[in-house]
């Protein structure tokens, strides 16, 4: 019996169909120039902070305050970095396609439900500007893709060796295709049918070998995960993406964009010993002295984790492979305004290292009675370290136009585990395993994927508790409301995985009200 | 052929049964002589309770009860109203008798809750207290039915219950009187407006309960729309009794001592001339078409009024001594003219009456009020001598008579059927948020009331400067003092009305405290929405830092009202771009400037904010308009302000002359805590504590200070949220004039002082506010979190109030108290600084006193008394007082040390 085919797609139940609820557009030059400005105090306060906190009277316990001079530092060089980056936004202007190229649509899957491809088939196949080749990259050998394939007349590429995980894929149908243009989606994203007419025109200048785009989640509004994840992108995709195209530094981010087969074929395609290929890939091609291309324009709309557990795969694949490029990076002959950039985004990944330190410090603090500063009185630091707090989050707000949000944050903090056991297992040269994204959100408690941050909770938690039990002097109380700081943000942050995905119970709703 | 008929007939019958002229007025004549009679013996029965009591009672019982008629008096003054209303139209003023019973219950109630803070205020025992709260529900309830009586002619009813009244008194008074003491005849007292409100059912009278018709009553008006003007009438009624009361009240307070026992002695025995005439209008009002009855109650009043006169120019040296005695006989001369002017009254009464009936009841209200106020504002500037008390007295009572005897104007307006103001009130009272408002209100007021604070001396100052004459005050404010005159001059008109005691001194801080609920809803809801509003005004009641200053006798609480509504006016304006909201915000802004020259930064951030508003429009549809509207509100802020130029001039040339105001309190604030003690980021922060919190001991100040961490985590929480253009207009009016006053402050430190852009408190709450509501979207959570808010807002609240390390704390009083327990004639009073004297002076009137260091110890036979309060002086003060109390130490040995909270007295026998 031939089973029943799918629904045919309906856009009231895919948000991906609809239009975007964010624009990567630069701002207008006012805004530019404002958020220039909050920049150049920022600077000032910074500088004003390190030249105060940098100082031989300062140490307390020596070595936490050397540990938290590194952690400053640390930050205090992504602040810059971020600043720096911002300074600089790319306005390219729209450039026409010229004739009717050939482009081959490649759309790598791997297990991934039938429902979540379909849309994206169906707008590849659907795409202008370009005589359109797409080819659906089965991975997992699923007779339900074939069909789908079948279907909607793409071809259907199935490889017999599974090696090389996404890159293997996708090198493995360059060798089966041969347009000179490659637009890779991930099958989750659904891009919009003149993706091409607004890509293909960078790629006139022959130094160009790749233009990408931003990736949005489209559905932010309907979870608060995937809207975290997805102003975390904002911020990625905004001001960051369009600072690095400014400078040259914009790299391959995995979908959404188009290659020059030429480039590809110089550099030996995807590399296939790591877990972002797309960062590798575009080190290389930089090195070969490739250009990279950002086009700030929503063009194709995915799904953005919808659970804890996604998100933590998601932050451990990215963290697991940019650190392992820190080395290539540093070896390489980029110049230097690339190569500060890719280790600006690569060393991103070390933050967990920072709050780890931050939040043990009250607790050493309340326990012990060691820290790291000394000489100074609270009304000292607060004096020289809340105008730099408060202008580097000005500075967040102001350059993602506002859509850097609490949860974001709060998310980023509570992944801090993340960076630390993805930088342990780079030290210790474990091999990394390519895990997809799941695309649909599971219920219950995730335990697993925030578990040491419930641990510091809890550590935290004891050690205020303690704190106001056995001494209420004020420098107690200044380290317990640092703590309660980090327990406020820690939960905010866990508090997604330990509820049922609303992404499950909304569309649940939604259907029913369809049925209905 | 028979309709003719029959309609021939009922003409030959009406015919019939009209009565002749005379007879008319033999009628109107007997119903007003039968009334006057009962109100006759009323007066008569009460003087002889008075009379009894006097002798019965020991003489501080009899003040007690003196004290307690005269509030019982007062008690019944809206009932004044009330009767007028239910012998205007009875079928309209019976659905009042539901809301005067609430009314009156809900009244008992706050009076028997708050017996112990309006016993401290009346200065009368708790059980006279708890007597007036008995007589409460009763009071408007007897005006009414009293009302309904004379409206539907049950007059024998209404002389029933004017008796009943005296005689409850005179048998439970006076027995209760001599078991139980004078809190017994109050209760007595009390218990015949009781007795009174029975007899109108006794007699067998029932409100009606359909159509008055059915019960023979005549509603003057032609149904619920007619222009009657209930409401305008009732409180034409309740000011003009409140005419016959005020002069007595004001130079009470206006005229020394012996002159406003004579004024008192003149009023009491005009006071039985308006006795006299109360019924002649109440009388009249059911008949007011009948010119006869008109005729006879004008005749009425004005032989009560000659016929008083005549006695008084035969024998009214006589008069007085016999009825108030021999000492007060010097006012005899000024009788005649008092009596005319209450017989004036008399027939005011009576001819506010026919106009109310007429349908010209809200003219007759704004003769009433406007009458009113000239005679109080007469009284406060002009009168300082009984006789001038008189003359403005009878200037304004005949002036009223006049003004309602003339012919003309009086038609009823053709506009006349618009709703009044009693349908406005009601309207009101539905509206949403209306009863939570009252309920916070009132709450708000009891807050405020409750507290046990002494003077500071900046509060002892305003309080010296309120006692002067206007225009010493004025040239006192402009030579001595910094802050501009409007709350001088509203504390100067307490001062005359209530006096000078602490409470009364204040009043106007703890009203315009309260008031301040319902301002910050409505700002709150103009710039966002009723949700947001209502968290606001609930955060307000025990904000602990808008309490404290609305117990302060200074200007703070104003300026924070009006601020408040201000920028509620300034949205309202630009939002909806009407005249009257410009209008409003114009004068608003100059009364802000009016009450603290400070006020200018706000305001300055207002107009600059307003000037973005219309760039950012400008091309827009109705900017235009706008701009000039805007422009009309800053011609009224200059026309209002521009009196006070000269003010300023003045102060400014004083200030620079006398060297900055070295003499003056060092701004007694910015450094009471040595916590903010420096300019540092614990300013700051001490100023933010204050703003939420309130303030506290230095103690419990670091401590607060140290949980800053937690204003980054509100940083965070910012993250991701646009702040509207409301949000930033309040934040702007909140830290700006902040962000000003600190860099000032580096010139001049006392300047960074939260009370100096004290705005920023209620503006602070107004955010905090919309961040609980866009933090917590569901019910439960929003409950929980303002919950929350307002247990720290409490918890703040009781610290600041009950420390008494709380540095902002000055027990002068205490210190006062202290001293008076051992204190001997002879013994004299020093104290550091010498701008101590005021608030000694205030304490102490009768403790001599001199600055420390005035004197030579050899000199003092008794005891020295040392005051310092340590937080004014400044270092080379400081070290002179040390070596000032040294050099008495080695004359007089080791002294006795006394704390007080920031007051020491060195006791040096």
């Amino acid at each position: 019996m031939i089973p029943a085919p799918p629904d045919p797609v309906r856009p009231e139940l895919d948000p991906r169909l609809a239009a975007p609820t964010w624009s990567a557009a630069p701002p207008p030059p006012a805004a530019h120039w404002r958020s220039l400005g909050v920049a150049l105090l920022g600077l000032v306060a910074a500088v004003g902070y390190l030249s105060w906190l940098l100082r031989p009277e300062r140490i307390g316990h020596p070595v936490l305050f050397a540990l938290l001079v590194v952690a400053e530092l640390f930050n205090v060089v992504h602040a810059l970095g971020f600043w720096w980056t911002c300074a600089r936004t790319g306005r390219r202007g729209a450039r026409p396609v010229v004739g009717t190229p050939e482009v081959d649509v490649l759309i790598p899957v791997y297990g991934e439900p039938v429902e979540v491809v379909e849309p994206t088939l169906v707008a590849a196949s659907a795409l202008r500007g370009a005589r359109v080749h797409v080819a659906l990259l089965d991975d997992g050998g699923s007779p339900e893709m074939e069909a789908l394939a079948r279907r909607h007349g793409v071809r259907y590429v199935r490889r017999s060796v599974h090696v090389g995980a996404k890159a293997g894929n996708v090198n493995h149908a360059l060798g089966r295709t041969g347009a000179p243009f490659v637009a890779i989606f991930d099958c989750d994203h659904v891009p919009a049918s003149e993706f091409l007419e607004r890509c293909l025109g960078h790629l006139d200048d022959p130094e160009v070998a790749l233009v990408q785009t931003p990736q949005w989640y489209a559905n932010a509004d309907d979870n608060d995960v995937a809207g975290a994840a997805a102003a975390q992108q904002a911020l990625f995709f905004g001001p960051i993406a369009r600072g690095k195209d400014a400078r040259g530094a914009m790299f391959c981010c995995g979908t959404n964009m188009v290659f020059r087969r030429e480039a590809l074929e110089d550099v030996g395609g995807f590399p296939e010993t790591s877990v972002t290929e797309d960062f590798q890939l575009s080190l290389r091609l930089q090195e070969r002295g490739w250009r990279t291309a950002y086009v700030a324009e929503v063009l194709a709309q995915g799904l953005g984790p919808e659970d804890m557990a996604s998100y933590a795969t998601q932050q451990q694949r990215w963290a697991r492979g940019c650190l392992s490029a820190i080395p290539d990076i540093v070896r390489s002959e980029l110049p230097w305004r690339a190569k500060v950039q890719h280790l600006l985004s690569a060393t991103y990944f070390l933050t967990g290292w920072t709050v780890l330190l931050y939040m043990t410090l009250p607790v050493i603090r309340i326990t012990t009675g060691a820290q790291p500063l000394a000489g100074a009185g609270a009304d000292q630091f607060l004096t020289r370290f809340a105008p730099y707090f408060g202008l580097a989050l000005l500075a967040v707000a102001v350059a993602g136009g506002g859509r850097y949000t609490w949860r974001a944050f709060a998310l980023a903090f509570a992944s801090w585990w993340i960076h630390v056991y993805a930088s342990i297992q780079v030290l210790r040269r474990q091999p990394g395993r390519f895990v997809v994204t799941p695309k649909r959100g599971a219920g219950g408690v995730q335990l697993r994927a925030v578990w040491p941050s419930v641990v510091a909770l809890g550590v935290l938690l004891a050690a205020i508790t303690y704190g106001l039990v056995s001494d209420r002097s004020p420098s107690t109380l200044n380290n317990a409301a640092f703590a309660a700081v980090h327990v406020a943000v820690l939960a905010t942050g866990i508090r997604p995985a330990f509820r049922r995905s609303d992404v499950v119970a909304g569309q649940g709703a939604r259907e029913e009200q369809l049925a209905a | 052929m028979s309709a003719t008929a029959s309609s021939l007939r009922s003409d030959a019958a009406t015919v019939r049964e009209r009565p002749t002229a005379t007879a008319r007025l033999l009628a109107a004549g007997r119903d007003q002589a039968v009334v006057a009679g009962g109100q006759l013996v009323a007066g008569a029965g009460n003087l002889l309770f008075i009379a009894v009591a006097a002798r019965a009672l020991r003489p501080d019982g009899f003040g007690h009860l003196a004290a307690f008629v005269a509030v019982l008096t007062a008690l019944h003054l809206p009932g004044a109203g009330l009767a007028a209303a239910g012998a205007l139209s009875p079928q309209r003023a019976r659905h009042l008798e539901r809301t005067c019973t609430r009314f009156g219950l809900a009244s008992a109630a706050v009076v028997a809750a708050a017996a112990g803070p309006v016993s401290d205020l009346l200065g009368l025992p708790i059980p006279f207290v708890l007597a007036l709260a008995a007589a409460a529900p009763v009071a408007p309830l007897l005006g009414l039915r009293r009302g309904l009586a004379y409206g539907s002619r049950q007059h024998g009813a209404v002389v029933a219950s004017l008796v009943a009244e005296p005689a409850a008194r005179l048998v439970l008074g006076l027995g209760l009187g001599l078991a139980a003491g004078a809190a017994g005849a109050a209760w007595g007292a009390a218990a015949g407006g009781g007795a009174a409100l029975l007899a109108l059912h006794r007699t067998g009278w029932r409100p009606p309960a359909g159509s008055d018709r059915e019960h023979g009553a005549r509603d003057t008006g032609a149904g619920r729309d007619a222009p009657i003007g209930l409401t305008a009438a009732g409180i034409s009624f309740v000011v003009l009794a409140l005419l016959q009361h005020q002069d007595l009240i004001i130079s009470n307070r206006v005229l020394g001592g012996g002159d406003a026992a004579a004024f008192a002695a003149l009023s009491t025995l005009g006071g039985l001339v308006a006795f006299a005439t109360a019924t002649l209008p109440l009388v009249l009002l059911p008949s007011h078409r009948d010119r006869g009855g008109v005729a006879v109650a004008v005749a009425a009043a004005l032989a009560i009024a000659l016929g008083s006169v005549a006695v008084a120019l035969v024998g009214g040296a006589a008069l007085v001594s016999f009825a108030v005695g021999a000492r007060y006989a010097h006012v005899a001369p000024l009788l005649p003219v008092y009596l005319a002017a209450m017989g004036a009254l008399g027939v005011a009464r009576v001819l506010a009456a026919h106009r109310c009936a007429a349908g010209a009841g809200r003219r007759v209200r704004r003769v009433a009020l406007t009458a009113a106020g000239l005679h109080v504002a007469g009284v406060l500037l002009l009168a300082r001598t009984p006789g001038q008390v008189v003359a403005v007295t009878t200037t304004a009572l005949v002036g009223t008579a006049g003004v309602l005897a003339f012919p003309r104007g009086w038609e009823a307006p053709a506009h006349a059927a618009r709703r009044g103001w009693l349908d406005a009130a009601r309207d009101l009272w539905q509206a949403p948020d209306a009863k939570l408002l009252t309920g916070l209100t009132v709450v708000a007021v009891l807050v405020r009331l409750a507290t046990e604070r002494s003077f500071w001396i900046d509060e002892a100052i305003s309080v010296q400067q309120a006692q002067m004459s206007l225009g010493d005050m004025l040239r006192d404010l402009q030579l001595n003092d910094v802050h501009p005159p409007l709350h001088h001059l509203v504390l100067w008109v307490v001062v005359r009305l209530f006096g000078t005691a602490e409470w009364a001194m204040r009043l106007p801080s703890v009203l315009f405290g309260a008031a301040l609920v319902p301002v910050v809803h409505g700002l709150t809801r103009e710039a966002f929405d009723r949700r947001t509003a209502r968290v606001a005004a609930t955060l307000v009641v025990p904000a602990p830092f808008l309490v404290w200053y609305s117990q302060e006798a200074r200007m703070y609480s104003l300026f924070m009202l009006l601020g408040a509504a201000a920028i509620w006016a300034q949205l309202a304006a630009l939002r909806r771009g009407r005249w009257g909201a410009f209008v409003a915000w114009g004068a608003l802004c100059a009364m802000l400037v009016w009450t603290q020259w400070f006020a200018l930064l706000p305001l300055a951030v207002q107009q600059v904010a307003t000037v973005w508003h219309l760039v950012r429009r400008r091309g827009e549809h109705g900017t235009g308009r706008l701009v000039a509207r805007w422009l009309g509100s800053l011609l009224v802020l200059a026309l209002l302000v521009a009196p006070l130029l000269p003010f300023l001039a003045g102060q400014l040339s004083a200030y620079g002359g006398r060297g900055a105001g070295l003499s003056a309190p060092s701004a007694a604030g910015a450094d009471s805590s040595s916590v903010a003690g420096g300019l540092s980021a614990y300013a700051v922060i001490a100023n933010l504590v204050w703003a939420l919190l309130g303030y506290h001991s230095d103690d419990v100040m670091l401590r607060l200070g140290a949980l800053w961490p937690l204003a980054m985590l509100a940083c965070l929480l910012l993250l991701g949220r646009r702040l509207s253009s409301r949000s930033r207009l309040l934040l702007a009016v909140a830290v700006l004039p902040g962000v000003a006053l600190f860099a000032i402050a580096h010139a001049k430190r006392d300047l960074f002082e939260l009370r100096y852009f004290v705005l920023a408190a209620p503006l602070l709450l107004v955010l905090v506010a919309r961040a609980a509501t866009t933090l917590a979207r569901r019910g439960a959570s929003l409950g929980v979190l303002v919950g929350g808010l307002l247990v720290v807002s409490s918890l703040g609240l009781v610290d600041q109030q009950l420390n008494g390390t709380n540095p902002r704390l000055y027990d002068f009083r205490g210190a006062v108290a202290a001293i008076e327990r051992t204190a001997r004639p002879g013994d004299v009073l020093a104290f550091a600084p010498t701008y101590l004297d005021g608030v000694l002076d205030y304490y102490a009137p009768d403790l001599e006193g001199h600055p420390l260091g005035s004197f030579s110890p050899e000199e003092v036979d008794g005891q020295i008394y040392v005051v310092v309060s340590e937080r004014f002086l400044k270092e080379g003060a400081a070290a002179r007082v040390g070596k000032e109390l040294a050099a008495l130490e080695a004359v007089r040995g080791t002294p006795e040390r006394i704390d007080r909270p920031n007051v020491v007295i060195w006791r040096f026998s």
